[in-house]
């Protein structure tokens, strides 16, 4: 347990790091939707600042910063998808792009393709899928972190992992990409 | 042990595996028992070790990169202000008295004053108890009388 509260000078201190960790995170969570990453980064920061008296040093203060992001994306995807069912009429061009990778052969993709092909098979993940391979792939979280966010034992975070990876490869052949080649 | 939860342990060692935790023997071990298991189990992980000479990891690089606009936490701070900045360390203390205090003696409150509630109501059924008696104990008293008074004639 925390003997004392945390102060907004302790976040402040901390927030240079957390917040482009946090962004990159946001930002893989809501691609192809329409939401705005730097938005809902701020939103979950507006958060971790006010709810800073419950933190009790249990966690990590990323891990805790890391589940208040996750969950504000979440419930922002959540909403997204239920607006989206009931306008349906007034969608816009939200949906992931669908990219597809060039007919280039062997020829290598350029890096900006790869980030474009690499973007749209994860837009195309489930959000559990794209959540747990942001944390571990894009973020390089611990087990022991991803477990403490999700809320999950370790094996079951590899397990999982191994799923979504798998899912990602199917989307990426999908997209275009040589099932045998290397990136 | 059933298939499910072999499949999850398989997943398990071989996420070790791309990882570098297995020794060679292990390897080999776990590979034959994939393969017995389900040989797609296997393709899979081979192509995950596969990308960027790094796995799945080393294909995140470009993304990894992308950070927020420069000036994003000076606009964080800028929109924290204008919406009123964080509860201060005064107004949580304030607050955590209500809740303690004021909360806890409303509580208290409301039990008392439900107890007082039941209590008098426990009264009143007593008063009317003693009534329905008084005026039972009437009705017995009369009873012969009125059965007299109404039967006589017949």
């Amino acid at each position: 347990m925390r003997p004392t509260p945390l102060t907004e000078h302790e976040l402040d201190r901390q927030l240079p790091d957390f917040y482009p960790r946090i962004y990159r995170m946001v930002r893989s969570m809501v691609y192809g939707t329409g939401l705005d990453a730097e938005d809902l980064t701020q939103d979950s920061f507006l958060k971790v600042y006010k709810k800073r008296h419950l933190y009790n040093g249990s966690s990590s203060l990323y891990t805790w910063t890391y589940q208040i992001a996750r969950n504000t994306v979440l419930d922002a995807l959540r909403r997204d998808k239920i607006q989206r069912r009931i306008f349906w009429w007034n969608e816009t061009d939200t949906e992931p792009d669908d990219f597809k990778a060039a007919e280039s052969g062997d020829e290598a993709l350029d890096r900006r393709e790869q980030k474009q092909l690499l973007r749209s098979a994860m837009a195309r993940l489930s959000e559990k899928d794209r959540l747990i391979i942001t944390m571990r792939d894009l973020e390089g979280m611990s087990y022991d972190e991803i477990a403490e966010v999700e809320n999950l034992a370790v094996g079951t975070v590899k397990s999982r992992l191994f799923t979504a990876r798998q899912r990602l490869k199917t989307e990426l052949i999908k997209l275009g990409m040589d099932p045998g080649s290397e990136e | 042990m059933n298939r499910k939860r072999t499949e999850q342990q398989l997943r398990e060692q071989l996420i070790d595996a791309q990882d570098g935790n297995l020794s060679r023997q292990e390897m080999e071990q776990l590979k034959k028992q994939v393969l017995a298991f389900d040989p797609k189990l296997w393709e899979d992980h081979q192509w995950m070790m596969r990308q960027s000479g790094d796995g799945i990891p080393g294909l995140f690089e470009g993304l990894r990169e992308e950070a927020p606009a420069g000036d994003a936490i000076r606009r964080f701070h800028q929109r924290r202000e204008a919406t009123g900045g964080s509860e201060s360390d005064l107004e949580y203390l304030v607050w955590r008295l209500f809740r303690r205090y004021v909360l806890s003696v409303g509580i208290v409150l409301i039990v008392l004053f439900t107890g007082m509630q039941m209590g008098s109501t426990e009264d009143a059924a007593a008063d009317s108890r003693e009534q329905m008696t008084r005026y039972l104990g009437w009705e017995q008293q009369q009873a012969p009388e009125l059965n007299h008074w109404l039967y006589e004639d017949l």
